[in-house]
């Protein structure tokens, strides 16, 4: 009985596979087919494309360039979750400092990351610490904001609760607020990582010696537009990968949130972008 | 109440103020070079001499515009494509990795090879903000047209409303709010791309200012650009605020009841 209903899953899983799959497949065989032959300088053939990256990672230059690039985004998101998480738990425990404090912190969150990275490349090399700077601090808003938020929607019940029982704040901090805002914090950290991409890419356009962006800007300066489709193809891939690889460490962290409010998901999700629904 | 109000606004700019104090005291003891983090009296005379300048006016305003421009292609082609796609499951099921991909895909990496195909121009930059602004709009219309309530959606069989009807008067509306929820998210999005882009390739526009006066060692002038480019953002979630609350009235307030 057992062993029946296993198999129909695998067929069931096998069958909503090929359901999601077929598209993205036929997709890239239509590109395949479309650009075998190309000759624009711009759209080298798919094919061609393929062959620099598996030549490139099999060489390992493109290797170091992904461990440059994926340790700068490591440690920037580091940094700012530790310190986005414990700023965002401080201000969302007290009202009043929230209330005082939001007008700037939706100013800050405002001004667009990139455009400090000009400053910060030129001011301080070409080394990793300004690119861990800037992924840092491009990625600590919305985790500060999204923290602030979750912590305030810790029902009120439960506060009063903290309170009622005199639980030290480190404590209720702790082991209330944080699991309380934990779906926010994810939600947030989400987002975060999306900005971080953006800004690894950009500050390694901007001033960089290694990493995929300076491959990817590299090859456009050298007019070797394989070398730079190759790159940009990478960097989806790393973005997609990274993304699942995210929901994975989000669905073991938050099983039990999301386990009885399907919905629960997508509406943290939109005001992590910044709208209450 | 107005006194509580009043007293809340002075905090507040106090807020503002000590961090600006602890800026100024970085500049003081010289803790932060000027050359990354400019004195702050020069950043305000800056803040307000930039307006005269005709390359700052020009500059944001091709900021704003190439960013609407981008928004309004990404809105025209992912609504239609988004409603068409969660009226048939199937469809929704095969885009599902194409959408992922796309939404997690940073633009700005395609931003060389759109700078040889267009060189750098607003065009170019309309392109990238068209394609950043793409998906989380088609995103929230398939997610919008996939929530419709049952009871609709037995109404409109059980009257046999036709197919076209159905998308224009049925699915279009009923995904409005998630479609103008989309656009929010995307109008942010469009405005960090633009700045993202003109800073990279110094294609017109506010992100451009900000690289040319950093290379020029105005740092403090720099600094002034990217108070704007925040406000920007600001009035952008103002102005967000004010549409949705005129467009969906009806919506919030059946949500109300």
């Amino acid at each position: 009985m057992r062993m029946r209903t296993s198999g129909y899953a695998v067929a069931d899983r096998v069958l909503a596979l090929l359901a999601q799959l077929w598209l993205p497949v036929l997709l890239i065989g239509l590109w395949l087919f479309v650009s075998r032959d190309s000759t624009n300088f711009y759209f080298p053939p798919l094919h061609e494309i393929l062959g620099v990256l598996w030549t490139d990672l099999a060489k390992g230059t493109l290797l170091s360039a992904i461990a440059v690039s994926i340790g700068n985004v490591a440690m920037g998101l580091a940094v700012a979750i530790v310190l986005g998480i414990a700023s965002g738990l401080v201000i969302g425990q007290f009202e009043g400092l929230r209330r005082v404090a939001s007008p700037t912190l939706n100013f800050l969150r405002a001004v667009p990351p990139a455009s400090i990275v000009p400053i910060v490349i030129i001011a301080l090399g070409v080394g990793a610490a300004p690119k861990v700077f800037v992924i840092a601090l491009g990625s600590f808003w919305p985790i500060l904001l999204n923290t602030i938020d979750g912590v305030r929607g810790t029902s009120a019940a439960v506060r009063d609760t903290v309170r009622a029982y005199r639980i030290p704040t480190p404590l209720g901090i702790w082991r209330v607020s944080l699991p309380a805002a934990l779906p926010q914090i994810m939600a947030g950290i989400r987002v975060a990582l999306a900005v971080a991409l953006v800004l690894m890419v950009i500050s390694e356009f901007f001033g960089a010696d290694s990493g995929i962006g300076f491959y990817i800007s590299d090859g456009a300066n050298r007019f070797a537009t394989r070398q730079t489709w190759a790159g940009t193809i990478l960097v989806g891939t790393l973005g997609y990968v990274l993304s699942a690889l995210f929901l994975v460490v989000e669905r073991r962290l938050l099983g039990w949130y999301f386990q009885d409010t399907p919905r629960a998901r997508h509406r943290i999700a939109l005001r992590a972008a910044g709208r209450e629904e | 109440m107005t006194a509580k109000r009043l007293q809340l606004i002075a905090l507040q700019i106090g807020f503002a103020a000590a961090l600006v104090a602890l800026w100024w005291l970085c500049n003081v003891t010289g803790l932060i070079e000027t050359s990354i983090l400019p004195a702050v009296p020069d950043v305000a005379t800056q803040f307000f001499a930039v307006i005269e300048r005709p390359d700052f006016r020009n500059g944001l305003l091709a900021t704003i515009l190439d960013a609407f421009r981008g928004l309004a292609c990404a809105t025209a082609v992912a609504v239609p494509l988004g409603v068409l796609i969660g009226m048939f499951p199937g469809l929704e099921r095969a885009t599902r990795v194409i959408v992922d991909f796309g939404r997690s895909f940073p633009v700005i990496a395609l931003l060389p090879i759109l700078v040889l195909v267009f060189g750098a121009t607003s065009l170019m930059k309309i392109v990238a903000i068209g394609i950043a602004c793409f998906f989380p709009i088609l995103l929230q219309t398939i997610y919008g047209a996939r929530r419709l309530e049952p009871t609709i959606v037995d109404t409109v069989r059980g009257y046999r409303i036709p197919r076209r009807l159905r998308f224009l008067k049925v699915l279009l509306p009923a995904a409005g709010p998630y479609i103008a929820t989309g656009m929010r998210i995307a109008s942010t999005v469009a405005i960090l791309v633009s700045v993202g882009v003109e800073i990279v390739s110094l294609a017109p526009g506010i992100g451009r200012e900000i690289s040319l006066s950093r290379s020029y060692n105005e740092t403090a002038t720099a600094f002034a650009y990217i108070v704007y480019a925040g406000l920007l953002g600001v009035a952008l979630t103002v102005l967000w605020n004010v549409l949705e609350a005129r467009l969906l009235r009806w919506h919030l307030r059946a949500k109300a009841e």
